[in-house]
């Protein structure tokens, strides 16, 4: 996973990204989860779409309620284009040096276990919330 | 190092590596020494297979970037549903060549 590669990755993710709220606003089908699909029960991530929405309409509090995660991933999803943007105009790697650092930190076993907690704490709420 | 020994490792280990750096991984071997040996053969390496099996049950889950080190990306792909579920579906036909990139990368840390 080299410079070049990451930046195209994350710029497509945030394109997909922005693609799909498009997609979603205009009305449709939310559940493209295979995890829900197969197993009936809601996965880590599922409510973000509609957190993300309830963000950009401005209710902070239902958003945090449906999915905790919206609000991380909408931080990405304004941050990486311009991050991207400025490291290539810059020619630098500030975003790439970034992403090995929290790779590296997350190789910890106490970060990663922490991490794995919240995800989990927050998959818990969201099977007890049924989304 | 001995040829033998070479040999036999790339028999046995060959299928973990990706196919084009095997010609040139043999070659690293056989100019290392026989220090080297010892923790080569210490190495643990991800088998692809697996990999792609952890791939197609929890993929969306990132499970398989976890299971080959990409602690980044696996959360990343855990935080958005196994990317919108694109991102889960490109990665059972790519997951077995990153992990083949992850166990090259870790013996040419060595030799």
């Amino acid at each position: 996973m080299n410079r070049q590669k990451l930046y195209i990755f994350l710029a497509m993710g945030c394109i997909a990204g922005y693609v799909w709220l498009v997609c979603v606003g205009t009305g449709g089908d939310y559940t493209i989860c295979f995890f829900k699909r197969m197993l009936g029960i809601p996965c880590p991530a599922c409510g973000s779409t509609r957190a993300v929405s309830e963000l950009l309409h401005g209710n902070l509090m239902a958003s945090l309620h449906i999915n905790p995660n919206g609000i991380l991933l909408l931080l990405m999803m304004f941050i990486f284009p311009v991050w991207i943007v400025a490291d290539v105009l810059m020619k630098a790697d500030s975003l790439y040096r970034f992403y090995l650092w929290i790779d590296k930190k997350l190789k910890y076993k106490k970060v990663f276990v922490t991490v794995l907690f919240i995800i989990i704490l927050n998959w818990t709420w969201n099977i007890y919330k049924g989304l | 190092m001995d040829v033998q020994k070479v040999d036999t490792f790339i028999m046995t280990n060959g299928k973990y590596f990706p196919a084009h750096q095997v010609g040139p991984l043999r070659e690293m071997l056989l100019n290392a020494d026989e220090s080297k040996w010892l923790m080569i053969q210490t190495l643990q390496f991800k088998d692809p297979t697996i990999t792609l099996v952890i791939s197609l049950i929890g993929g969306s889950l990132g499970i398989d970037r976890f299971f080959i080190g990409d602690m980044g990306l696996g959360i990343g792909k855990l935080i958005t549903c196994g990317g919108l579920g694109i991102w889960a579906i490109v990665d059972w036909f790519l997951i077995m060549e990153a992990a083949r990139d992850k166990n090259i990368q870790k013996i040419q840390m060595i030799l």
